[in-house]
């Protein structure tokens, strides 16, 4: 098949299990565990989200997270919260350069973080003019979602960043 | 059977922690005042996945029922997985291996991260000696010319520190007035000032001779070592970093080195034995005074150190933004065959223009910037000059300081301003002259242009239907040396031909001019049965797709190289590319999807994957005329099926010319053309041209006796 396939929204029903994964039931099909991917992370939170079997197939796109019933939304929202986890960076605390590495303290909407982040070019990625991602040493991922709101100093560090 | 100690992990997501033990076959769960336990008989097994931004460690139970139990940020991933193992090989009943202590990337000291995660090399901590003896290392070769160029230096300053002695004090108070213990002594005295200037002159050229030679050899060493480090590097270490980034470093950096060699450090040893000669004179001459002349001395170091970090970040900018701006130069110039097929040469100049705006944007702030500062510093000294004329004066007036003290104050005042200019000002100079931008405009530049008819002439086909027939074309990148004589066929639209010749037979200069990348020395290409030099180079570019053996991809996502040939292409459209080139299914699941970045970060994609990429972009472009350059070789075999299947549907429906080393890869093909020495030398199906026995059925069998020879099946 060369088309895009995308997932029948009238019968799709994607629930969290009591063991807190997501299982997808498809008319006659029940998956009891899959995986959530979005193609397009950055821009699309909630759109072209690609359900797969663990480790496998494909088996249809979500066009549109709100195409489906309020349940499947949830379920879809909180697994991707987990899969996607990225604190909100809300204020720098501090940073400190030292040796190619960048000490930081951050305070996040996921509570205070401190986390290491490695050289400039693997460390922020610019999503557009305002927002960024900070990556640090082991991979995660911090956002800011407005570098406008930032006080001028962390703004200027950034910006040497970028 | 269990390991002794039973570190617990934990879950650091939530305000919450949950922690997770394994001691003595029981897998233990708690957060809070909660908690849940699975004996060994209930567990199939533990299983750790890695998400995009955490990671998950789940349980698996004997009825197959999966949950999560912990999830915790990436850092965590050591730890977690040694957990994994440990239970799971406790629970298949494995003795434990003890793993092998890994040296991890910290220090174990002082707990910071290795700059060179490669290299458990920490620089706190690290013996500093060691650093400096390997700059120094450098030295021994040259040791006689550096002591040389040291000694030259101090003599130098020696010999310049008595000219005002000689033209302040000693002239004024030993010479002019009667009672001195020169007096009259004019003529002597001018010539020992002239021969200790003509000194410092001949010892400064002899030192800049010395010093040029010695320094262009450290630094041809340097380089030397640069570029073997460079070979030794793996292919791993190209792919990620831009190559512009690279050029840039190793040019430039390349360049600084020599600028600090050459002028940079002679100046400032040369300055700073001033510095301390002057000041050293000026309290000797007459200490109050003195005192009183260096106060804005500190202030102006202490500005300095100030404003340094600052413009520091300042350079730190204009450097990574001309960095990148060569990246982008770099970037359209070794994938310029792909710019000029899909015709987006506006689209290149656009991001150019917008790298090259910030550059200057960032240059303009460097300019405001020193423009500033520099002359603030200047004035802050010259306020010392002042201090003289008023209070020297006054003293001068009162008797207590002889009129040529005066003198020899101002002249050294002189001398020392500038040296401390020079530090103030050593960042700033060490860390101009960046830009580079100018030898590639001198590439760009002399790209060669194709010839243009008169507008009235210019014939729009906006529409193709992909008809291609050559003339009587002959073709030479140099003149008189042709690659392709008198080359004539005629291909309908939507039909397939294989292009098939010995290496060097000229199969890719066909290719070029059918694209029309190069016009025929002699001879005519016609498309739709149009000169090909009278059509609108935009609509033939638009319609003419290649796809080839090594492919371009831009730095950016991989949504903005599927979009490529069609700028503004729907996230839809793209996503639709993707999946007829098989290649939507390995996009999705990389972590950033269609908004992976691309030549950026750890991503390396395999041979296939970006052909895949490269026929989704074409499929996007839809271009009515395709070309295929060898596009299935350095395809490992694995992917070649899904490669070979993308490129079967991009060829419906489109006139297409391929060429592949691999003659069985042009089975599909309607026609094949044999070109050979230049000349086309056989045309037909497979079938025909091998009962032919001529070129082809030669090729053709000396391939597959090879490929035999090797194993593999032609």
């Amino acid at each position: 098949m060369a088309d895009l396939e995308y997932l029948d929204v009238s019968k799709a029903r994607l629930r969290t299990t009591a063991g807190g994964l997501v299982s997808l039931n498809l008319g006659d099909q029940f998956y009891p565990k899959v995986d959530l991917h979005l193609a397009f992370p950055f821009t699309e939170p909630e759109r072209f989200i690609s359900v797969r079997e663990p480790e496998g197939e494909e088996i249809g796109l979500i066009r549109d997270l709100s195409e489906l019933d309020a349940a499947s939304q949830k379920a879809v929202r909180d697994e991707l919260s987990w899969r996607y986890y990225t604190p909100q960076i809300k204020r720098i605390v501090s940073y400190k350069e030292e040796f190619g590495h960048t000490y930081w303290e951050v305070e996040t909407d996921r509570g205070l973080r401190k986390f290491v982040t490695r050289g400039r070019d693997q460390t922020v990625r610019s999503i557009s003019a305002r927002r960024t991602l900070i990556i640090d040493v082991s991979g995660n991922r911090y956002e800011i979602a407005d570098l406008a709101e930032l006080d001028a100093r962390s703004r200027d560090y950034l910006a040497t960043l970028l | 059977m269990t390991s002794k100690d039973s570190p617990a992990i934990y879950g650091d997501l939530d305000s919450q922690v949950q922690e997770l033990t394994w001691d003595t076959g029981i897998l233990t769960w708690r957060e809070g005042d909660k908690g849940r336990t699975w004996s060994a008989a209930e567990l199939e097994k533990v299983k750790l996945h890695h998400y995009v931004g955490s990671l998950t460690v789940n349980a698996v139970l004997q009825d197959g029922q999966e949950l999560v139990l912990l999830r915790g940020s990436q850092g965590l991933a050591r730890q977690y997985q040694m957990f994994v193992q440990r239970v799971n090989g406790d629970l298949q009943g494995k003795s434990e291996e003890r793993q092998q202590e890994d040296p991890g990337d910290r220090c174990p000291k002082c707990q910071r991260f290795y700059p060179d995660p490669a290299r458990p090399v920490c620089p706190r901590c690290l013996d500093k000696r060691s650093l400096t003896k390997r700059v120094m290392g450098l030295a021994p070769p040259y040791l006689k010319e550096i002591l040389l160029i040291v000694a030259l230096m101090l003599s130098s300053s020696l010999v310049g520190l008595v000219s005002p002695y000689l033209g302040g004090r000693i002239f004024f108070d030993e010479v002019l007035p009667a009672q001195g213990r020169f007096a009259g002594m004019i003529g002597q005295v001018v010539a020992a000032m002239f021969a200790a200037q003509l000194l410092t002159l001949l010892l400064n050229i002899w030192q800049g001779r010395v010093n040029s030679r010695v320094s262009a050899r450290i630094i041809f060493d340097l380089k030397t070592q640069v570029f073997t480090a460079m070979q030794r590097l793996s292919l791993k270490f190209y792919n990620h970093q831009q190559t512009g980034s690279l050029m840039t470093r190793v040019n430039n950096d390349a360049t600084h080195l020599q600028y600090f060699f050459h002028d940079g450090l002679p100046f400032f040893i040369v300055n700073s034995m001033r510095l301390v000669g002057i000041t050293l004179v000026l309290l000797y001459m007459d200490w109050q005074l003195a005192l009183l002349v260096l106060i804005p001395v500190p202030l102006i170091v202490l500005g300095t150190a100030k404003l340094r970090p600052l413009l520091w970040r300042l350079y730190t900018k204009r450097f990574r933004a001309s960095s990148r701006l060569n990246a982008i130069v770099n970037d359209s110039l070794s994938g310029v065959r792909v710019v000029k097929a899909f015709g987006t040469e506006e689209a290149e100049l656009q991001r150019f223009s917008h790298g090259n705006q910030r550059v200057f944007a960032v240059n303009q702030e460097v300019g405001h910037m020193s423009s500033t500062v520099f002359p603030t510093l200047s004035y802050l000294m010259s306020l010392g000059a002042l201090v003289i004329w008023g209070i020297g004066g006054s003293r001068v007036l009162r008797g207590e300081l002889t009129f040529g003290t005066l003198m020899a104050f101002t002249g050294y005042l002189g001398m020392l301003y500038g040296p401390l200019d020079f530090m103030t000002r050593v960042v700033d100079w060490w860390s101009s002259s960046m830009n580079s931008a100018q030898r590639i405009f001198e590439v760009i530049d002399s790209t060669e242009l194709l010839w243009a008819p008169p507008a009235d002439q210019l014939v729009s086909k906006p529409k193709l239907a992909g008809a291609v027939e050559l003339r009587d074309v002959t073709f030479g990148y140099e003149e008189g040396k042709p690659v392709l004589e008198e080359i004539s066929f005629s291909v309908q639209p939507g039909e397939m031909i294989g292009i098939v010749g010995r290496s060097g037979a000229g199969k890719s200069t066909l290719i070029n001019l059918i694209s029309r990348l190069y016009d025929p020395v002699a001879g005519t290409v016609l498309i739709d049965g149009a000169d090909a030099r009278y059509i609108d180079q935009q609509d033939l570019r638009r319609q003419i797709g290649m796809v080839l053996q090594d492919t371009f991809l831009f730095k950016g996502t991989i949504y903005e190289n599927i979009a490529y040939g069609k700028p503004g292409a729907s996230l839809e459209d793209v996503m639709e590319a993707a999946r007829v080139a098989n290649a939507h299914d390995f996009i999705t699941k990389l972590p950033d999807g269609y908004e992976t970045v691309l030549g950026h970060r750890n991503l390396d994609l395999s041979g296939g994957e970006k052909q895949r990429i490269s026929i989704a972009r074409a499929i996007l472009h839809n271009p009515q005329i395709l070309i295929l350059d060898e596009a299935t070789a350095s395809i490992d075999t694995e992917t070649e099926q899904l490669v070979q299947e993308a490129l079967e549907r991009l060829v419906q429906g489109r006139t297409t010319f391929a060429i592949a080393h691999r003659l069985s890869t042009l089975r599909q093909a309607d026609r094949l053309f044999v070109i050979d020495r230049g000349r086309l030398a056989e045309v037909g199906s497979h079938q025909e041209l091998l009962k032919q026995k001529g070129v082809y059925y030669k090729l053709f069998t000396a391939q597959r006796e090879a490929l035999a020879h090797i194993g593999v099946a032609g």
